[in-house]
């Protein structure tokens, strides 16, 4: 004796199969389930009765019509093929409207993500127009801790400081050179030129080798430059005797014999200039400078 | 109800004709108000006006036929009734205390609207069912509604309309059979 065996759902007799459960419920008549067939007929003659009165509201409607304005409009012809395409995805068109009401936003928002998330990685490789490019690596930078790439062009040049691996010799500027080391203001080279003094002392270094590095700011990336045009400035008043003395005798020759008296760019001069203009000018920089002592 | 009939006139119906509207109702509103009288509705004939109310501005938006048609109507009529039934619900009386040691017991209110309904036997049956039983076989056989159309008007799968149904007309047959009215019939 089995034990399941007066258990309803293992026992066959006892269950109802699907398609017994269509034939009932359709109305079929089944020879196995007489009395089901019975209740169910007795069921579905509940709503052969006439239809009840209607209330007032929709008296008036059902003896007037309804006008167009109060028709709720139908769905646009592409919002269908939207949803259409939703309920293809889901099971056999079984979809209520509520699924099918946010489908047409999230697709909105997955699409502008996938294009955002294009752009961003043609950003990431610099692989868009130049002003695209500019525009969203500001808001990159701006939103995130990320930097972007730039367009070359876009790149400002930073300001070149003379550094002491360069070789002066390719920048062969004569009076410009001397020009712009005028420009430039003595005590700042001044003190670039203690910076630099210690390791790189080339007497051979005329005083347009030096000027001229000073005064091409595109030639390297290095940012002292402002801070040399700043120094220039703070130390003014020690220093305006070494740029008298500079612009009367470096400027527009590259001559060696006078690099003693283009003070501030060479740390030879430096030291030579060091009584009288050198280290007045930039006071903080002369401790820097062993040589100067 | 034919499908014919409401095939034929829901174009009309869909422009606002008041003679296809009527023909609509006289096709779905004895089953909407059988549905929800069996249902236990408190005041089924104002519901059923108050379902086609609804129904009517939005017939542009149905497609799909008279199928959808049914569908839709149905869908309204089981949010009417759950509105209905929530409602009155709330002004039941409740028991807040131990109500297992309470001698006391509250008739629900489907089982209050049961007793008024028209066939003694049928309300009988119906009561021993639960009722999302109930809203499946009565959905399917008033409202003359496919598993997938029961499935979209009640928000659940179609596997768990088949079990409901599978469920609901063995429990009915159990009834049926101890209630003697299987006589000759072997379970």
């Amino acid at each position: 004796m089995n034990p399941f065996d007066d258990d309803d759902n293992v026992n066959p007799r006892r269950t109802v199969e699907d398609r017994t459960a269509d034939l009932l419920l359709s109305g079929h008549e089944v020879p196995s389930e007489p009395a089901l067939g019975t209740f169910l007929a007795e069921l579905r003659d509940l709503g052969s009765a006439p239809a009840p009165a209607p209330n007032m509201a929709l008296t008036a409607m059902l003896e007037g019509g309804l006008s167009a304005a109060a028709l709720v409009p139908a769905p646009a012809p592409a919002r269908n093929r939207l949803r259409s395409a939703v309920s293809w995805r889901t099971a056999s068109g079984a979809v209520s409207w509520r699924r099918r009401s946010w489908a047409l936003p999230l697709q909105l928002s997955l699409a502008s993500t996938g294009c955002l998330a294009l752009v961003l990685v043609a950003a990431s490789t610099n692989q868009l127009p130049d002003a695209a490019q500019t525009a969203v690596a500001d808001v990159v930078e701006a939103v995130t801790p990320l930097d972007l790439p730039r367009p070359a062009d876009d790149h400002p040049k930073p300001a070149v400081t003379p550094t002491p691996t360069e070789s002066p010799d390719d920048e062969d500027s004569t009076g410009a050179g001397a020009g712009d080391s005028e420009d430039n203001s003595g005590p700042g080279r001044g003190g670039r030129g203690d910076e630099l003094g210690d390791d790189n002392r080339d007497d051979s270094r005329s005083d347009g080798d030096r000027d001229s590095d000073a005064g091409d700011s595109g030639r390297d990336g290095d940012s002292d430059s402002p801070e040399s045009d700043d120094r220039s400035g703070s130390d003014s008043s020690g220093s305006g005797s070494s740029d008298s003395d500079r612009s009367g005798s470096g400027s527009g020759s590259s001559d060696p014999d006078r690099s003693g008296s283009d003070s501030p760019d060479s740390p030879d001069a430096d030291r030579s200039g060091s009584d009288s203009s050198g280290s007045g000018s930039s006071g903080s920089d002369s401790p820097d400078s062993p040589d100067r002592d | 109800m034919t499908d014919a009939v409401l095939e034929d006139v829901l174009p009309a119906a869909q422009a606002g004709q008041a003679w296809a509207l009527r023909t609509v109702y006289d096709q779905l509103a004895p089953r909407v108000l059988a549905y929800l009288r069996t249902r236990g509705a408190s005041e089924p004939e104002d519901l059923t006006s108050e379902v086609f109310l609804t129904v009517f501005p939005r017939l542009p938006t149905i497609t799909g036929g008279a199928a959808g048609l049914r569908t839709f109507t149905f869908s309204v009529a089981h949010a009417r009734l759950v509105d209905d039934l929530r409602k009155r619900g709330r002004r039941e009386p409740t028991v807040p205390y131990e109500p297992t040691e309470d001698p006391r017991t509250t008739p629900s209110s489907e089982d209050t609207a049961l007793l008024g309904l028209q066939t003694d036997r049928v309300r009988r049956l119906l009561a021993v069912l639960g009722p999302d039983q109930r809203d499946v076989l009565v959905l399917r056989v008033l409202g003359d509604l496919t598993v997938e159309q029961v499935a979209e008007a009640l928000g659940k799968s179609e596997g768990a309309v088949k079990q409901l149904q599978r469920r609901g007309l063995i429990a009915l047959r159990r009834e049926l059979d101890s209630a003697g009215d299987t006589e000759g019939v072997t379970l």
